[in-house]
């Protein structure tokens, strides 16, 4: 992960209220703590489509077959799932990728074309000759899951395949739901392109999870907790501190983030390779801010753990009278537990504030 | 006697005991929260009361699994109200405990206890549950 590749992930997200994307081995553990960050997230003027997108997403979840037996988070290899709820405007999207044998496709796609070609009436008769007749489910006829998808929704489902050998192909479907209260005229709907898009560049990044949305306090809580509770088993070294570097890091971007319309915008995405996690995180900053920032990361990356350790001590003895804010503190306990440079860039965007992105490998 | 302080544990605060009557004065869980002023003042307070009359001798356990930067001022407040306490001739002694597997834990216990000039144990217990 660079600090170009979170640039790019923020520009692309840029219209996106709410974004979270899951790629690896998918267990009840996950799923909750998916349908509970959107919900905690969701605007009020969308509050009455809450179930609804809880419905949604726990239906497209069973979709992705593999299910794990551990909650453990494990890392994400070639073949692993996606899996990506977004909020832009008054849509919400829910996305999934899985594998599928390329034998099965045209099943599939037969499945699909025909709730996204029947009208209403035919979805429910649809429905019913697939729930008393199972024989005809088996054979091919339409899954009850995408008609009750397309009965929610009252969209189509776009979806696609991506060959990738002679045996498999990515599935990528894509779950609409408007709010009709909230939605302007000449509104249109995020394609499916671009789902692939990004599917292709967590792949490259090896990126377990991101979730892009409003970093203030209130949201940043809920987000820390879920992420803890999925991390149950805290004994592991590399997962504590990754927990560890996120509390600083978040709490640093609803503190310090440049607030736009009441809101802190910011992004964060983990990856895993090789067994190391590696955080990145974007959010705006006040341009008047910038060099200080600059100059205490500089500083962290230029000491030794030593000198580290030294400088650590004199702020626990010093902050007592200083008693600014966290005066570096933060900083310099992440630049502690990493051998490794925190990298960062600022960007920036006008004469207000600089995109600041940050990567770091635990 | 000063009245029991008693603050039950959640998703980003510790929970709290101290208890003059019974000599029991711990911190124990995460301390994670935004607002670290909101959540410490009152245990702050208290101590600072205690200290005007401490016990002949006081056994402070710290038992945290994380921290936040901004929780550790107040984790150095709460030391120094001790480290007074011990000035002015009680017996004070701080039992920082922590998981085995938690090396940042045990570490962060040396910083602290580098801070002070108190009696002060780090002490790591095997955690198997």
């Amino acid at each position: 992960m660079t600090t170009n590749s979170i640039n790019t992930f923020f520009k692309i997200l840029e219209n996106d209220n709410i974004c979270f994307a899951y790629r690896g081995s998918f267990n009840n553990a996950i799923l909750s703590m998916a349908t509970e960050l959107v919900k905690n997230n969701i605007g009020e003027e969308h509050a009455k489509l809450k179930n609804k997108i809880s419905f949604l997403m726990i239906e497209s979840f069973q979709n992705i077959a593999k299910y794990a037996d551990s909650d453990v988070l494990e890392e994400p290899t070639d073949e692993s799932d996606f899996f990506m709820v977004r909020n832009i405007g008054s849509s919400f999207y829910i996305v999934s990728a899985n594998l599928i044998e390329n034998s099965k496709i045209d099943i599939v796609r037969e499945k699909l074309e025909k709730v996204n070609t029947s009208d209403k009436k035919e979805l429910n008769q649809l429905y019913k000759t697939v729930l008393t007749n199972k024989q005809l489910n088996e054979k091919g006829g339409a899954g009850l899951g995408f008609i009750e998808m397309v009965r929610k929704t009252k969209g189509k489902l776009p979806f696609d395949f991506v060959k990738i050998n002679d045996e498999k192909s990515i599935f990528f479907m894509q779950i609409n739901l408007t709010n009709p209260k909230t939605e302007k005229e000449g509104e249109s709907l995020a394609g499916i392109d671009e789902v692939k898009l990004i599917h292709k560049m967590v792949a490259q990044d090896n990126i377990l999870m991101y979730h892009r949305g409003n970093f203030t306090k209130e949201a940043v809580g809920p987000v820390l907790k879920m992420i803890e509770d999925n991390m149950s088993s805290m004994k592991f070294k590399a997962q504590k501190k990754a927990f560890h570097f996120l509390v600083e890091i978040l709490q640093n971007i609803s503190k310090h983030g440049y607030e736009i319309e009441d809101k802190r915008e910011g992004l964060f995405l983990i990856s895993m390779k090789n067994g190391q996690f590696e955080i990145g995180t974007g959010n705006y900053i006040a341009n008047s801010k910038v060099e200080n920032l600059k100059k205490q990361i500089e500083q962290v990356n230029n000491l030794s753990n030593d000198n580290l350790n030294n400088l650590y001590r004199k702020y626990l003895r010093e902050g007592r009278v200083t008693d600014s804010g966290s005066a570096g503190l933060g900083l310099i306990d992440l630049a502690r537990e990493t051998d490794e440079n925190i990298n960062y860039e600022f960007e920036q965007l006008n004469d207000k504030y600089s995109f600041f992105s940050l990567t770091v490998k635990l | 006697m000063q009245k029991i302080l008693n603050i039950a544990e959640t998703k980003d605060t510790p929970s709290v005991v101290f208890d003059k009557a019974n000599g029991k004065f711990e911190l124990k869980g995460k301390s994670l929260p935004e607002d670290v002023n909101e959540y410490y003042d009152e245990l702050i307070a208290w101590l600072e009361e205690y200290k005007e009359d401490p016990n002949p001798e006081t056994i402070f356990t710290f038992n945290l699994e994380y921290y936040n930067s901004a929780s550790v001022r107040k984790i150095v407040d709460i030391l120094l109200i001790l480290d007074n306490i011990h000035k002015a001739g009680k017996k004070v002694l701080v039992r920082w405990l922590y998981a085995d597997y938690d090396d940042k834990m045990g570490e962060v216990g040396e910083d602290f206890k580098i801070l002070v000039e108190l009696p002060f144990e780090i002490v790591s217990f095997s955690k198997e549950d």
